[in-house]
C-alpha cells in the first residue's frame, strides 16, 4: 500500500484585494460649508477663480513630466459633516451641482468630482445608500492609527490613541494643580531637530452624557479620509470604497443632500478621481488641519497588497512612476488668497 | 458575586468582619478575591498576615493597577499567609481559595482619569471569571476609590454581575447618624450612585448594614455587674433600635450583628473554631456572626426589594 | 513548512531591509468567554472584529476557529538580557484574539526580533511598514535575550507582551456582544513562548521544549525552528495552550469541584454535563495542519501524554455523572 499525501489548506480569506482606477494627479480645486451655497455662488466663484492658474500650472507640470495623455481629474469637497441648519434648509443637489458648474465654467475649468465631507466619515457608493453599502470610513481609519511608541513604551499602559488624541510627539506630564508643578517639563515631538514642533490631534469627540455616545469625528480625521482616498488607498475588507458615482441620462438628482453619494462625478469623460498625487489649493485657513491630517496619515498602518498594487501599477504606466514609499509624500498642498485690492472710487 | 464593604469611620471592625467572612465562604467551598480598596492604607495584608503586604506591596499593588496600569497581584493566603488557619485551608476538603489582591504600599489616594471606571470594570469582569466571590474592601467614607466603583458598576458591561453593598457602622447614636449620611445625605452613595447612572433605587435595595463592636448584654455578664447598669443598656440599646428603624436602618436591612470581641479589637486577624475552642481567646459568639454574615451574602429572600 | 498552514497573512513580515528575524517572542492567554451560552458562528465573527475595514478569518473544521484581524502596538524600550548588559528594542507587536467554538478566548502577542538597520531610533513610518517587527540596537546575545525575556516578572522590566495579550482579553471580554455572564469558574492559563530563528538545513524540523513553572496556569515554551517557521510555532503556542487550558480545567477545576460537591451533597451535574458537552469535544490535535505541525505536536505528546491524560479525565466525568444519575444528591 503507498501512503496518500494529502494536503491541507486552512486559507479561508483569500487575500483578495480590489484594484481602483488611478490617475495621474488629483487637484482639488476647494472646500466650503453646504451652508455657503444658500449664499448663492459669490464664495467658490471667488475660491475657483483664484485656484485657475494653479491649476493650469499643475497640469502643465505634470504633462510635461508623464506626457500629453497623463490622467489629471478636479475634484471639489463640500463640508457637509455637521450641518448647522435643518434639513430642509440645506440647498437641494441640483442647485448645489449648478452653482459648482456655473462657477468652473466662468474660471475656466472643469470639475470632475463633488464629493461630500460626510461622505467620508461614512462612505455612500449610491444615492439614497442604506446601511448595506455604506462604509464606516472614518472608524476604518481610526482603526489602522498606530500610535508611535515613546522611549520606555514597553506595551504596559495602553496607546492613548483610544482616548481620541493622537499627538507626534511626548506629552508634558498632566499637571492636575498649578501649585504642584515646579518640575514642569516641556512636550517633545519625536524624531525633533534641534527644537519640537509639538502637535496634539483630537481625532473625535464624545458626548460624555449620552451612554452609546457616537463619535463625532474631528475635521483633521476626516480630512486625512478624504486624503487617502485621493489616493486610492482605502479599502473595506479588501473591497473599493466610496466609488465615483456618475448619474445616468434619464436619472436626477436626489432631492436631499443627504441622500447624494459620497463622490459623485459630474464630467463624463473625467480621468479617475484617485491619483498617483494628490494637489489641495486652499485658503490658508485649512493648513492646521491639513498638517493635522498628513500626521495621522503618516501614523497609519496600510495594508501591504493595497500599497504594492499602487507602487506596481505606477511602474507600468507608460512613463514609470516610482512613487515614495510613504503615502504622505504624494500629497502637496498650496494654500492661497488673495489680499483684498482696495478700490478707490 | 461583588460585595462592596465600606463604612461612615474608620475603626468600625470593617476590615477584620470583611477578611472573616471571606474566610468562612472560603470554607464553604467558594473561590474567594479580597481586594484592599482602601488606597491609602492598606490593612488586608496585616490581617491575612501576610508579611509581603501588611502594609500594602511595592509594586503591582491595585493601586499601580490604576495609576501605572500593571498587572495587580494575587496573592493566594495560603502560599503567602503566615497564618495557620489561612495555610490550612487547602487542607479543608472542599474548600476554596481566598486570595488576596493587595493595595501598594505608600500609594495614597488618587483622581480618577476617564479610563479607569473601564479599567475597574475590566478588573471585576476577569476576577468575576475566577472567583465565586469577590470582596471589595473600601475606605472608610467618602473616597475616589467610592466613586470609582459607583461608575464601573454602572457601565454595561456590568450590568449582569450582582453587586452589593455591605456598611459597616459601630451601635452608637452618632455612628448610626454618620452611617445614615454616608448612604443617603447630599453627597451619599446614593445621589453619586445616580450622578452615575445608577437607579438610586435599585441602588438602595442593594445595601445592608453591618452593626459591629455590639455589646451583647446576654453573653456580656461579666461586664454588666450592677441591675441598674443592665436596666439603663437594656433600654438604650431600645432607643438605637428605634432610631436605626426610624433611618431605613433596621432589623429588615440587618445583614449582620458582630459582637464585641476583646481579642479582635488587639489583634485584627481572621479566627476559626481552634481560636474558640482549642485557645479559647475568641468567644464562639464572634465567630457564628461571621457564620451567619457570610450566608446572608447569598441569601437571596433578604436581598429582595424591600 | 509550506505556507498553507498559516491562516492568514498576518504573520510577523520579513522586514523591508532583508534583515532576517533571529528570535520570537510571544504570549498566549486563555480563558473561557464570559457568555451564558456558546456563541454562534456570526456572533464570533462580530465580537473579532477589533479592527473596522479588516478581514476576521474564520475555519469550521474541525473546530471552528475565528481569529481577529492583528492589532499593533508601538513599542521602544529596553530590552531585559540575561548575564549582560541592556538592548534597546524598538518597533510594533502584533496582537490577535481568537475564538474556538464560540466558548473559548485566546489572546496572542508576538514578535519577531532582528538586528537594528540603523544606530539610532528612524523614523516611525519605517517601523510600521514592518508590523510585528523589533529591531535590537546594541547587538545583544540572542540566547541571553531569549532567557530574560522568558524570565522577565510582573511588572515586566523589558518587552511586556504580558500586559498587551492581556489587554486584548479584556477588550473582548468587555464587548457589549456578550453578556457577561461566567458560565464556569476557571482561570486563565498563560503560555510565554520564545524560538530561536536560523535558516535550518532542508529536512530539519521545528524542536519544542516546555517547562511547567511553579507560578500556577504559567507554562513557558523555548522553540527552534527557521523564520518562515515562526506562523507555525505561533500557531503550535496557541493549540498547545488551548490543549492545556482544557485538560487543567477538566482535571483542577472540574472533577475535584464535582467530588466535593458530591461529598457535601450538592448537585454537581451542570459543570459535569458543561465539561462532557462543551470542552471535551475541543480537545483536537492540531496534526492536520501539516507534518511540520504534527512532528511538533507528536515529539510534545510523547513526553506530555496530555491526549491519554485528557481521555482519562473525561472517563472520570462519566463516571461521576452516572454516579450523580443512579444516586442523586440529597438536595438535587
Amino acid at each position: 500500500m503507498t501512503a496518500v499525501d494529502v494536503s491541507y489548506n486552512e486559507m479561508t480569506e483569500s487575500a483578495r484585494v480590489a484594484a481602483v482606477p488611478l490617475g495621474h494627479l488629483s487637484v482639488e480645486t476647494g472646500r466650503l460649508y453646504l451652508e455657503d451655497f444658500a449664499d448663492g455662488d459669490r464664495k467658490i466663484t471667488h475660491q475657483l477663480e483664484q485656484v485657475a492658474p494653479w491649476l493650469e500650472a499643475a497640469t502643465k507640470r505634470t504633462r510635461k513630466r508623464f506626457g500629453r495623455n497623463a490622467r489629471i481629474s478636479t475634484c471639489f469637497l463640500v463640508d457637509d459633516y455637521s450641518p448647522s441648519g435643518a434639513v430642509d434648509d440645506q440647498p437641494k443637489p441640483s442647485e448645489v451641482v449648478d452653482i459648482v458648474t456655473t462657477a468652473a465654467d466662468q474660471a475656466g475649468f472643469k470639475i470632475d468630482y463633488l464629493a461630500r465631507e460626510a461622505g467620508c466619515a461614512v462612505a455612500y457608493e449610491r444615492p439614497y445608500s442604506g446601511p448595506r453599502d455604506q462604509s464606516a470610513l472614518a472608524d476604518i481609519v481610526a482603526g489602522l492609527i498606530v500610535e508611535e511608541a515613546a522611549v520606555g513604551a514597553n506595551g504596559s499602559r495602553p496607546p492613548t490613541a483610544q482616548t481620541g488624541w493622537l499627538s507626534n510627539g511626548e506629552r508634558s506630564p498632566a499637571v492636575s494643580v498649578a501649585m504642584d508643578a515646579p518640575q514642569w517639563e516641556p512636550p517633545e515631538e519625536f524624531g525633533k531637530y534641534r527644537h519640537s514642533v509639538f502637535v496634539d490631534i483630537e481625532l473625535w469627540s464624545l458626548d460624555h452624557y449620552q451612554q452609546s455616545a457616537k463619535r463625532q469625528y474631528s475635521c483633521s480625521l476626516l480630512s486625512a479620509v478624504w486624503q487617502l482616498l485621493r489616493l486610492g488607498l482605502l479599502r473595506d475588507a479588501g473591497d473599493a470604497v466610496a466609488k465615483p458615482y456618475r448619474f445616468g441620462a434619464g436619472e436626477g438628482f436626489p432631492d436631499l443632500w443627504q441622500q447624494l453619494p459620497s463622490i459623485t462625478q459630474l464630467t463624463p469623460d473625467a480621468a479617475p478621481f484617485a491619483a498617483y498625487q494628490a494637489l489641495s489649493v486652499l485658503p490658508p485657513h485649512f493648513r492646521a488641519a491639513e498638517h493635522a491630517a498628513e500626521i495621522i496619515v503618516d501614523h497609519l498602518r496600510f495594508d501591504k497588497t493595497v500599497l504594492k498594487q499602487t507602487a506596481d501599477r505606477a511602474r507600468d504606466e507608460t512613463n514609470a512612476v516610482t512613487l515614495p514609499d510613504n503615502p504622505a509624500g504624494r500629497l502637496s498642498h498650496l494654500f492661497f488668497n488673495d489680499v483684498h485690492v482696495a478700490l478707490n472710487d | 458575586m461583588l460585595i462592596f464593604a465600606t463604612s461612615d469611620k474608620g475603626g468600625t471592625g470593617r476590615s477584620v468582619t470583611g477578611c472573616n467572612m471571606a474566610y468562612r465562604r472560603a470554607l464553604q467551598g467558594e473561590a474567594v478575591a479580597y481586594l484592599d480598596f482602601d488606597f491609602g492604607s492598606p490593612t488586608a495584608g496585616a490581617i491575612f498576615d501576610v508579611p509581603e503586604a501588611e502594609r500594602g506591596v511595592d509594586a503591582s499593588g491595585l493601586h499601580s493597577y490604576f495609576t501605572r496600569h500593571t498587572e495587580s497581584q494575587q496573592l493566594d493566603t495560603a502560599l503567602h499567609s503566615d497564618s495557620d488557619t489561612l495555610r490550612d485551608l487547602p487542607r479543608i476538603s472542599g474548600a476554596g481559595r481566598l486570595v488576596l489582591l493587595p493595595g501598594d504600599k505608600d500609594g495614597g489616594e488618587f483622581s480618577i482619569s476617564a479610563d479607569m471606571p473601564a479599567r475597574c470594570a475590566q478588573l471585576f469582569l476577569r476576577l468575576d471569571r475566577e472567583f465565586d466571590l469577590c470582596v471589595v474592601d473600601l475606605s472608610a467614607g467618602r473616597s475616589y476609590a467610592v466613586d470609582l466603583v459607583l461608575e464601573a458598576t454602572a457601565r454595561p458591561e456590568l450590568a449582569a454581575l450582582t453587586s452589593r453593598w455591605l456598611v459597616f457602622h459601630r451601635w452608637t447614636k452618632q455612628h448610626i447618624l454618620a452611617a445614615h449620611g454616608l448612604v443617603f445625605g447630599e453627597r451619599g452613595l446614593l445621589k453619586a450612585g445616580e450622578r452615575r447612572g445608577h437607579d438610586p433605587q435599585r441602588l438602595n435595595n442593594s445595601v445592608r448594614y453591618v452593626r459591629t463592636a455590639v455589646v451583647d448584654l446576654c453573653v456580656d455578664q461579666e461586664s454588666v455587674t450592677r441591675p441598674a447598669q443592665g436596666a439603663w443598656l437594656r433600654a438604650y440599646d431600645q432607643k438605637l433600635r428605634e432610631q436605626a428603624d426610624k433611618l431605613r436602618m433596621g432589623r429588615a436591612r440587618l445583614a449582620g450583628q458582630i459582637p464585641f470581641d476583646p481579642m479582635l479589637q488587639w489583634s485584627e486577624q481572621v479566627i476559626d473554631d481552634s481560636d474558640v475552642s482549642g485557645l479559647k481567646i475568641a468567644n464562639q459568639a464572634t465567630v457564628q456572626a461571621f457564620e451567619d454574615l457570610a450566608a446572608k451574602l447569598s441569601d437571596e429572600r433578604f436581598w429582595e426589594g424591600l | 513548512m509550506s505556507p498553507s498552514t498559516t491562516e492568514r497573512d498576518g504573520g510577523p513580515a520579513v522586514p523591508d531591509d532583508g534583515a532576517q528575524p533571529l528570535l520570537g517572542f510571544g504570549e498566549v492567554r486563555t480563558c473561557l468567554i464570559q457568555n451564558l451560552a456558546g456563541l454562534s458562528p456570526s456572533a464570533s465573527v462580530a465580537l473579532m472584529q477589533l479592527t473596522p475595514g479588516s478581514p476576521v478569518s474564520k475555519v469550521d473544521r474541525p473546530t471552528r476557529r475565528v481569529v481577529s484581524p492583528e492589532q499593533v502596538t508601538g513599542v521602544d524600550c529596553r530590552l531585559h538580557v540575561a548575564r549582560e548588559g541592556r538592548g534597546r528594542a524598538i518597533g510594533t507587536v502584533l496582537s490577535h484574539a481568537v475564538v474556538t467554538n464560540g466558548r473559548i478566548l485566546q489572546g496572542t502577542a508576538h514578535v519577531a526580533l532582528t538586528s537594528a538597520t540603523a544606530k539610532e531610533r528612524r523614523e516611525w513610518r519605517h517601523y510600521l511598514r514592518q508590523p510585528g517587527v523589533i529591531e535590537v540596537l546594541g547587538s545583544p546575545n540572542p540566547h541571553n535575550v531569549m532567557d530574560g525575556y522568558l524570565t522577565d516578572v510582573s511588572p515586566a522590566r523589558g518587552l511586556d507582551l504580558a500586559s498587551i495579550s492581556d489587554r486584548i482579553i479584556g477588550e473582548v471580554q468587555q464587548s457589549n456582544r456578550l453578556d457577561h455572564t461566567t458560565a464556569l469558574r476557571t482561570g486563565t492559563a498563560v503560555v510565554r513562548w520564545a524560538a530561536t530563528l536560523a535558516p535550518q538545513p532542508p529536512q530539519a524540523k521545528p524542536t519544542v521544549g516546555i517547562t511547567k513553572s511553579d507560578v500556577p496556569n504559567f507554562h513557558v515554551i523555548r522553540l527552534n525552528g527557521s523564520p518562515e517557521d515562526l506562523p507555525l510555532l505561533i500557531r503550535f503556542c496557541e493549540e498547545f495552550a488551548l490543549h492545556e487550558w482544557l485538560l487543567t480545567t477538566v482535571q483542577d477545576v472540574i472533577v475535584p469541584r464535582a467530588e466535593t460537591d458530591i461529598a457535601r451533597d450538592r448537585d454537581p451535574l451542570d459543570s459535569l454535563l458543561f465539561a462532557l458537552n462543551e470542552l471535551a469535544p475541543l480537545w483536537m490535535p492540531p496534526t492536520h495542519l501539516g507534518p511540520d505541525m504534527k512532528a511538533l505536536w507528536e515529539a510534545m505528546e510523547s513526553r506530555t501524554h496530555y491526549s491519554r491524560l485528557f481521555e482519562r479525565q473525561t472517563a472520570r466525568i462519566r463516571d461521576l455523572r452516572d454516579q450523580v444519575k443512579i444516586r442523586p444528591p440529597r438536595r438535587y
